[in-house]
Parts: structure tokens; C-alpha cells; sequence
């Protein structure tokens, strides 16, 4: 008998505010320990807290864009537990009105795979805790990351696989970088996700014992801890074991989960009305402000690329990958409307200039110089190599194509008047070559080519330089 | 004697030095000499500031020292609530109302006892020991603010700040015979007092008089972008509303404030100053508050739930009291067992167990409904009356130790303050006369939501008809030497 | 009422040690106490709809501008126990 996996997933993102969600303090990533800190996020005796507009504001984008209900008034609760990295020994949160509920995400369809409607329970807004430092005989505590305006995003039980899991992060981190409300990195803690999963076998209707899953860095944690975790689960049931409701840590080294803490010590976090603040409203007037900012979704995105130009399903996500590089794209094609060029040379030379510099954030490059390198190319003025040449040069500059053509003398040679004299001389310096084509080598003919764009410094237009070599040989 | 200033009103003052009879100085000296020679009987101040605490500022009040109760933050100072959990505390920064007195050129000449995190009303709960009463130091001051408005009937300081959550301005006001204002909730910013029921504090001027009240509280009300429920309402000047003048003001007597367990004698002194109101031309109408008498039991759950929380910060890493301890969980539960008294305890657990998974509904969010009926009581009464007039307290200050040992009794001879604090309303304690035993017994007045304006003008008449708030305490509590002086 | 267990539990999550005699002293109060905010239920309040406290007609809200902090060192100054500008606590088992 078969058994199915049950998932929900629960995404935590920092909002990319300037400063706190309830204090001046800069929210700057990576200050030296306890900088960034002050009376109110130190939870001293007789501050209180004032909510930051831009976090509210941010809140509600991502709350319009998972296409959730809107509360429109809304008020803040304390979750009260004493833990170090939290200074006032309670968080505020959100708990019976939060800001977004019932909403949705659809993950396209894809290699094969049937899209999905992954429900959304509710987005909620919070402020971060602190960081805790573990050494041999004693813990450190730094407070800059508390108050950090936090985003809780919450599935309902939707996911029925670990790449289900992996798909639904990588879109949801898609959208929240489209629509500029946090950078989702990782590694850097902006983003954070914990899972629930049980097993059931087949057709039944009761869900099975659910287990809390934390510790995963990456998506990939992810997907490998629920692969693990569902086995494990399936195991246990064949063999038939009970399951207990717990929290396990996903070990990324060893890749396995490990109990962390068992139900019984469940925590009473005494939820109350937060009385430091008092009840807002998310008028009509703010959603629509946020639903205009939104502009296309990466989903809505997708499936229009894929309607609309002959691309194959992994060049578009490679397009869609960034909102940067898909509006760098549609941008090219209103200066050269050549989409398979133009794709052609970001998937593979622009994005290997960027990973030589430092990534595309660093890109300086227009989409109109960047439109008339390939436009150059594909009218033959100047080559493949020529064509890279400029790119690298006006990757970080932006500088003038034409400029750099004429300064280089880099205008592609295709008179064979002019080139004559090159492939002549490439045949007679490269006798075993000639011999080579004559025993039906063709590679000779390439490795002649070679010779001649060498002497060329890179300019012959090498169709043509083949061309004649070719013809040449077979005289 | 010519540099006694202790019959002078605050106002007073701030007009002698205006007019250069005397200078800050002087004053600030004469009043902590005074602190020095008879605080050593009553305890009321937890710090003297023997450099006094200022800037520059004008106002109708420069120049003019004040006390500050231990639970409002003033920077580079210690700030304490009487806890010995924040006995080492030093606060970074100023509470708004201290801003506001530093840059009005008030001269903060220390802090005042209180009962800790201002759980009690009688001012016994304090890490220091208590205050004594200035009219009989066998007596407590009230509570929680006791200690300032012991240190202002003794005439130790011309006025002083308290807190207010449930009664604790006006109660001790009542008990040592001086003006005791708590604003409408949201009129004062709240932002450095440190909280206790955060959706029930005040803090508020205690004063000997009227007239000092409305100038200080010119100064310390107002929205304030630090505090999110701070009302951004304009603030009148409420200098305009000290004008003897109450013909046809309303005044609801409301019936639930005269009944089983007030005093006898307390009763006769209000009604003697009912007289006063309606011989001076006012309308005394019987009105009802129905829901009274659920106002202590929805208190008593509402302020301990949110005390609970706020005082959870209190866990020894941060600042204050921390004792050591290997691991975390015994650090937290050692530093908080020695740090918090007796009754902050009482006050946290109480609190802990209302908001805890399964009570939560039954009291918590019971109480809350509970308070908007009390709420709603006092809109209805409102549509009738201008103001009301009850007493402060069922009876006049009681002996040290007396209740100690009784919570309940404590938490229900606060029945007369609490309301106000639930419905969010102002009111006021003032002198109305004395016991045969001669302790103060106040009587209070209850406005409507920023209706200061209403009790200011209908206490200023009554204090030019009557000069219960001229009496002094007895000599009785000054030492020998003080007596040899003869300085009252 | 309030048992000894209940008191524990209570103590507990408020992260107050207390002693078994402390546990004793506070149930008869604490009963004392509870029995009496018991009263609310004599009322019936399933129309009423909380008051949760301040109410506003406008947002408060505070504009997202960074406030240049100096008060590092004081605040560590505070703290009890502190190492390399983090506040030092016994070591935290997960």
C-alpha cells in the first residue's frame, strides 16, 4: 500500500526597511555586535513601540501579491517566552487577525509536472529576534538583528512532495524579490523556513502525526530534510511503529533529523492584545498603492514568455530569474527585436561576464548597449570574439560600443581581398595541416581558421575565412 | 521667617524668582534642607538630588523644584521602582515628561518611594521600606505613589509626578491631603514610565492645590511620536479653567460610590463638601454606574495580565539584578525569585495564570468585555452630568502592617480609583476635610474623556471656598531639632 | 482552586523560583483572589465586544527613517555580564 506525504510550510523573510519595525535602529546586515541598538529593541524599562509605515506597507504588498484577504484593521499581540536573543522576554506579533489570509500562489506546470495551487493560511507581520553565539562554556548575545521587521508566511497543508516543497520556496523567493520587499537571502538569514510533515497512507482522510522540521539553511536543506524525514516517517509506519508529535533538527552534515523537543513541553505563549499599540487600518487606498507597485508576477511572467517567444521552458526560468534580468530582456527588445539573439547572448555570455564580476547586481550595462552588441553580431559588423570583447568592456561602464569598435579596430574583416593574404599564409606555414585535409580531416579546416583569426587579432569574419579555406584545400 | 517658602504654592515660587525676589537656588536649598530634616522620619524620597536635575527652560513654572516618582526615567540616573531587580539601573535616556520639565525649567530635586513597579496602595512595598504618613507616621501614605505625595504634604518639594493605574495618584493624594490628577488616558505620554498595566497608566501631577496642577499639567500633556497611544487631541491651557466659577455645572453623585464599605466619617466629610459645590451654584444629580462592582475583579485581571508581561524583561541579562547561576533557566528563576517582592509576585502570577492556555477566555478576554460595559457606563452617565463627585477612598489612611498580609482587602479599597483607569476617563483627588483623628480625606472627581478641563475648574472653585488643602501636617512628625527651629 | 501544581506550573512559565513553603503561602491568597474575579461570570457578556485599549481614528505609525543610535556602550554598560560588545549568559542548550 502506498502512502502519501503531507506538507506545510512556514517562510519567514526580513523586510528590506531601512530601519527597525518599531525603532530608529539601522537595520544594516553584518554591523559589528550590538551596534544597531537602542532602548526600545533592548526591551528597557518604560520604552515603547512605533510601527514603521514601510513595513506595514511592504506587509501588505506581499499580502496583495499571495493574493490573500486583507484584513482591514488590524492589531498587534504579544507571544510572551522568555529566551535570551528576545529582550523583552515577549515578540510582538500578530496572532487572531493577522494581516493576510486565505491566499494562494500557483506553481506553473513544469517538466512535465502539473501545476499547483498551493494555499497560503496567513501572512503576519513581526519583529526578529536577536542572535545567540554558542561557545564551549557559555553563550553570546547580539541584539542587532532584533526588530528587524519580520514577514511569517504560512501554508496550509498543500505540499505532497519535497520538490513540491523545493518548487513552492523557489517561486515564493521569486515573487518576493519581483516585487522588491527582501532580498530572501539565505544564507544571510533574510529568509527562514520551517516545515511540518506527516504521512498517511493512501485514502485516508485524518492527516497523520505531525512533525515540526527546523535547522534547514538552504532549499536544498529543505528538500533533503522532508526526502529524509518522509522516508523516515513511511519507515516507521511499515514497520508499525507510532509516531510522536516533536520538533526534529534537520543535521545537514550527517543528513539526518534528530529530535529536538517533544510535545509535552509545549509552550503557553499567553497571546494578548499588545497595549503599547493601537489598532491599524490597511485602507483601500494603501492596498491599491501596493497592488500598483506590484507589476507583473513571475508566475503571469512565465507563462507569457513562454506564449510568446520560442523558448524553451529552462531558458525562461533562466530569464526569469532575477525581475532585473527579465525587465533587462524586454528592454533589449524594444531597441532590437530579435528575442533568440538576444536570449541567446544573456543566458550564455552575459551571464558569464557577470559571474566574472561579481554578479549582476554590479552590472552597469543598458539594455540599448547591450541590444546593439548583439544587433552588431547578428548584422556580421563585428564577431563572436569581438562581440564578448565590448561586452566585458561595457559591462561596468556602460561606455560606447561604437567608441570601443573603433578604438580597438575591432569592425570585423569579410572582403576576402583583404583576407586573402592571411589564409595564404596560414596554408603555407601549416604544411601537415593541408596534408591532414587531404587524409579527409576536417578539423584541419578549424584548426587553419584559428590560425588566420590569430593573425587577424580576432576581427576576420570566420564564415568567410572558412569559406575560403575550404575552397582553397579543395582546389 | 523670611526664607520659609513652605506656604508658597509652586506658582508662587516660579513668581518670586521671575520678580527676583529669590533665586532657583535658594529655593532648591531650602527645600532639600527640609528634605534633610524631616525625610529621615517619613521616607519618601528614594534619592535626593543634591545637584538638582535641569535646563534653562521658561515657563510658568521655571525655576521651581519637583520630585519624581522612581518609575519614570531620567537619564544618567537611577531608576529603580523600588525593585531590587533594577536596584543598580542606570536609565540612558529621559521619559517625554522629563524632557518636557527639563526644557520648562523645572529642577528635579530627586525621586520618590513607591511601591514596587507601583503594585500596592500603601506604599509598604518597596525594596526600601516604606513611607510614612506626614498627618500620622503610624499610617501609610496610600499607594502606590505614596512617596511623592507624602514628600508634597510635608512640603518637602512644592509638587512632585506620579503614576496612576488604578488609583495610584489619587489614592495617596486622598490619604495625605494634597491634589492628586490623573489625566484621560492618552493625554500624558507614557513613553519612560516604566509600565505596569500599559492600557491603564498614567502619570499625573501631584500637587497641594489647583493651581499648580493646571500649570503642570500645561506642561507635561500632549501626543508625543514616542508613545502610539498618546492622543494627538490639542491640548487646552488649562490655566483658562481656574475661575471660581461652577454655576450649573452638573455633578453626578453616582449611587454605587455611597454605599456598604465606605466609611462613616469619610461620608460625612464629602457630603459637608457637596454643600460647598451647591452652595456655590452646581446640580447634584443621583446617577447610576451599574457595573461597578466588577470593576475590581476586571482590573485585578487586566492590569496583572499585561504587569505580568512587561515584567518579563526583567531576567538578569540586560541590566539590573542578575544572580549567577550555570545554566539560563535557574539565572532567570533565581535573579527573579530575589528580585521581586512579595507582592509583584502575587501580581505576576496572577496575571500569568489569567493569560494562560485555558483561562484565556474565561478571564482575560472576559475582563475586557467587562470593561467596556464599565466603559459604556460612564459614556451613559456622561450624557447626564459634567462631572462626578465620589469619594477617593472607602476609608483614611490605615497603620503601617495593617493589610499587609490581606491582598484581597488591599485590591478592594482601590473600588472608588479603579474605574476610571478602565473606562480611560480623568479625575481627580483633593482635600475635602479631616477625620476627628485628623487625617485627610479626599474626594474625587471624575471627568469625561479630556474633560480635565471641567474637574480643574469645578476643585479651583472649591479650593477658593475652603482652605482644607492649606492645612499643614502636625508638628508632631518633625524631630527636636526641626522643632527648636520653629520653622512652621 | 489554585493547587500546588497549578502554582508550579504558573511560577514556572513567569520563570520565578520558588520555595514549597512560598508555593503554601500563596495558594490560600491567590485562591482568595481568584475566587473573587470569579465574579465576572455572573455577567453575561457574549454581545460585548472587547475593549482592547487606546483606539485611534488615524494610523500612528513612524516613517522608515534610521535614527543615528549612540547608546552601545551605555547599554552594554548596564548589563551584567558582558564579553566583546555581546552580552555574556551561561551557556544556551538547544
Amino acid at each position: 500500500m502506498g502512502f502519501e506525504t503531507v506538507i506545510g510550510l512556514e517562510v519567514h523573510v526580513q523586510l528590506n526597511t531601512n530601519s527597525k519595525i518599531f525603532c530608529g535602529c539601522s537595520t544594516a546586515f553584518e554591523s559589528p555586535p550590538n551596534t544597531n541598538i537602542c532602548p526600545v529593541c533592548c526591551g528597557y524599562p518604560g520604552v515603547l513601540p512605533v510601527l514603521n509605515r514601510r513595513a506595514l506597507e511592504l506587509a501588505v504588498r506581499v499580502s496583495v501579491a499571495l493574493n490573500c484577504r486583507i484584513n482591514n484593521r488590524i492589531y498587534f499581540e504579544r507571544k510572551n517566552y522568555f529566551y535570551p536573543d528576545l529582550p523583552k522576554n515577549y515578540q510582538i506579533s500578530q496572532y487572531k487577525l493577522p494581516l493576510g489570509e486565505n491566499g494562494f500562489i500557483v506553481i506553473p506546470s513544469s517538466k512535465g509536472r502539473d501545476k499547483k495551487k498551493v494555499r497560503i493560511k496567513r501572512v503576519h507581520l513581526e519583529e526578529d529576534a536577536g542572535k545567540l553565539i554558542h561557545k564551549k562554556a557559555y553563550s553570546l548575545v547580539d541584539f542587532n538583528r532584533t526588530g528587524i521587521p519580520l514577514l511569517e508566511i504560512v501554508t496550509e497543508p498543500d505540499l505532497n512532495s519535497p520538490q513540491e516543497a523545493f518548487d513552492y520556496l523557489s517561486l515564493l523567493k521569486l515573487t518576493l524579490q519581483y516585487i522588491e520587499v527582501s532580498t530572501c537571502d539565505m544564507e544571510k538569514g533574510y529568509l527562514r523556513c520551517d516545515a511540518n510533515i506527516s504521512v498517511r497512507r493512501e485514502g485516508e482522510r485524518e492527516l497523520g502525526t505531525k512533525i515540526e522540521l527546523k535547522n534547514m539553511n538552504s532549499f536544498r536543506g529543505v528538500r533533503d530534510a522532508l526526502a529524509y524525514e518522509s522516508k523516515r516517517q513511511i519507515n516507521m509506519l511499515r514497520e508499525g511503529k507510532k509516531l510522536h508529535q516533536e520538533t526534529r533538527l534537520w543535521d545537514e552534515a550527517k543528513g539526518v533529523t534528530m529530535v529536538m523537543r517533544s510535545k509535552e513541553e509545549a509552550h503557553d505563549y499567553r497571546y494578548f492584545p499588545e497595549p503599547d499599540l493601537v489598532d491599524f487600518f490597511v485602507t483601500e487606498e494603501m492596498i491599491e498603492e501596493q497592488r500598483s507597485s506590484i507589476g507583473e508576477l513571475p508566475a503571469d511572467k512565465r507563462r507569457r514568455f513562454l506564449e510568446s517567444y520560442p523558448f524553451e521552458e529552462k531558458e525562461v526560468d533562466i530569464l526569469l530569474s532575477s525581475r532585473w534580468l527579465s525587465s533587462f530582456f524586454e528592454d533589449c527588445l524594444k531597441v532590437f527585436d530579435n528575442p533568440r539573439n538576444i536570449a541567446n547572448w544573456i543566458i550564455g555570455p552575459l551571464l558569464e561576464v557577470a559571474n566574472e564580476k561579481g554578479g549582476l547586481e554590479a552590472a552597469k550595462l543598458s539594455p540599448a548597449t547591450f541590444a546593439k552588441i548583439v544587433r552588431y553580431f547578428v548584422e556580421g559588423r563585428i564577431n563572436n570574439i569581438s562581440a564578448k570583447k565590448i561586452l566585458c568592456a561595457v559591462f561596468d561602464t556602460d561606455g560606447d560600443v561604437d567608441d570601443i569598435i573603433k578604438k580597438e579596430g575591432l569592425t570585423q574583416v569579410s572582403s576576402e581581398d583583404d583576407l586573402l593574404v592571411f589564409v595564404e599564409e596560414s596554408i603555407k606555414e601549416n604544411p601537415r595541416a593541408v596534408e591532414d585535409f587531404s587524409h579527409g580531416k576536417q578539423q584541419a579546416v578549424m584548426f587553419l581558421v584559428g590560425q588566420v583569426m590569430r593573425k587577424t587579432k580576432g576581427k576576420a569574419n570566420p564564415k568567410i575565412v572558412r569559406d575560403m579555406i575550404e575552397r582553397r584545400l579543395k582546389q | 521667617m523670611r526664607d520659609d517658602f513652605s506656604s508658597f504654592t509652586g506658582y508662587d515660587i516660579a513668581r518670586a524668582i521671575k520678580n527676583g525676589d529669590c533665586s532657583s537656588e535658594e529655593i532648591c536649598s531650602f527645600y532639600l534642607s527640609r528634605i534633610k530634616n524631616i525625610d529621615s522620619v517619613l521616607h519618601s524620597f528614594v534619592e535626593v538630588y543634591h545637584e538638582p536635575v535641569g535646563e534653562n527652560g521658561e515657563s510658568s513654572l521655571s525655576g521651581v523644584p519637583i520630585a519624581i516618582k522612581d518609575n519614570i526615567c531620567i537619564e544618567g540616573r537611577k531608576i529603580t521602582c523600588a525593585s531590587k531587580i533594577l536596584s543598580s539601573h542606570i536609565s540612558v535616556y529621559d521619559a517625554t515628561v522629563i524632557r518636557k520639565l527639563k526644557s520648562a525649567g523645572l529642577k528635579i530635586i530627586g525621586t520618590t518611594n513607591m511601591d514596587e513597579f507601583a503594585f500596592g496602595s500603601s506604599t509598604e512595598n518597596s525594596c526600601y521600606g516604606p513611607t510614612h504618613n506626614p498627618w500620622n507616621t503610624d499610617c501609610v501614605p496610600g499607594g502606590s505613589s505614596g512617596g511623592s505625595a507624602a514628600a508634597v504634604a510635608a512640603r518637602l518639594v512644592p509638587f512632585a509626578l506620579g503614576s496612576d493605574t488604578g488609583g495610584s495618584i489619587r489614592q495617596p493624594a486622598s490619604f495625605c491631603g494634597v491634589v492628586g490628577f490623573k489625566p484621560t488616558y492618552g493625554r500624558v505620554s507614557r513613553f519612560g514610565l516604566v509600565a505596569f498595566g500599559s492600557s491603564l497608566d498614567q502619570i499625573g501631577p501631584i500637587t497641594t492645590n489647583f493651581v499648580d496642577c493646571a500649570h503642570l499639567l500645561n506642561i507635561i500633556c500632549g501626543i508625543d511620536p514616542y508613545d502610539s497611544t498618546s492622543s494627538r487631541r490639542p491640548v487646552p491651557d488649562f490655566t483658562r479653567s481656574l475661575v471660581p466659577e461652577i454655576r450649573g455645572l452638573k455633578i453626578g453623585l453616582p449611587r454605587e460610590y455611597f454605599g456598604e464599605g465606605l466609611d462613616r466619617e469619610v461620608e460625612g466629610v464629602l457630603k459637608e463638601a457637596l454643600m460647598v459645590f451647591e452652595k456655590m451654584g452646581a446640580e447634584v444629580y443621583d446617577v447610576s454606574l451599574p457595573h461597578t462592582e466588577y470593576a475590581v475583579a476586571a482590573y485585578y485581571i487586566i492590569a496583572p495580565s499585561e504587569a505580568s508581561s512587561n515584567l518579563q524583561r526583567f531576567d538578569g541579562i540586560k541590566y539590573g539584578l542578575r544572580v549567577a547561576s550555570d545554566d539560563l533557566l535557574s539565572l532567570y528563576k533565581k535573579t527573579r525569585d530575589e528580585g521581586f517582592g512579595r507582592e509583584s509576585k502575587r501580581r505576576i502570577f496572577l496575571g500569568t495564570y489569567s493569560l494562560s492556555s485555558g483561562y484565556y477566555d474565561a478571564y482575560y478576554l472576559r475582563a475586557l468585555k467587562v470593561r467596556t460595559l464599565i466603559k459604556k457606563d460612564f459614556d451613559e452617565v456622561f450624557k447626564k452630568v459634567d462631572v462626578l463627585f465620589t469619594p477617593t477612598s472607602p476609608v483614611a489612611a490605615f497603620k503601617i502592617g495593617e493589610r499587609i498580609e490581606d491582598p484581597l482587602s488591599m485590591y478592594l479599597s482601590d473600588v472608588y480609583t479603579i474605574s476610571a483607569n478602565l473606562a480611560g476617563v480623568c479625575a481627580v483627588s483633593f482635600p475635602c476635610g479631616f477625620t476627628k483623628n485628623g487625617l485627610p480625606v479626599g474626594g474625587q472627581l471624575i471627568g469625561r474623556p479630556f474633560g480635565e478641563e471641567d474637574i480643574i475648574r469645578a476643585g479651583f472653585s472649591f479650593q477658593t471656598e475652603t482652605d482644607h488643602h492649606k492645612r499643614m501636617p502636625p508638628l508632631s512628625l518633625v524631630t527636636e531639632e526641626q522643632k527648636d527651629k520653629s520653622w512652621l | 482552586m489554585v493547587d500546588k501544581k497549578t502554582v508550579k506550573y504558573v511560577a514556572n512559565l513567569a520563570r520565578i523560583g520558588i520555595s514549597d513553603e512560598e508555593v503554601e503561602y500563596l495558594i490560600p491568597q491567590l485562591s482568595r483572589i481568584i475566587s473573587y474575579i470569579d465574579k465576572l461570570k455572573e455577567l453575561d457578556v457574549s454581545d460585548v465586544e472587547p475593549t482592547r485599549g487606546a483606539t485611534r481614528e488615524e494610523n500612528v505609525l513612524r516613517e522608515d527613517r534610521v535614527a543615528g543610535s549612540s547608546y552601545r556602550d551605555k547599554i552594554l554598560n548596564n548589563s551584567p555580564l558582558r564579553e566583546d560588545g555581546y552580552f555574556k549568559i551561561p551557556r544556551v542548550i538547544e
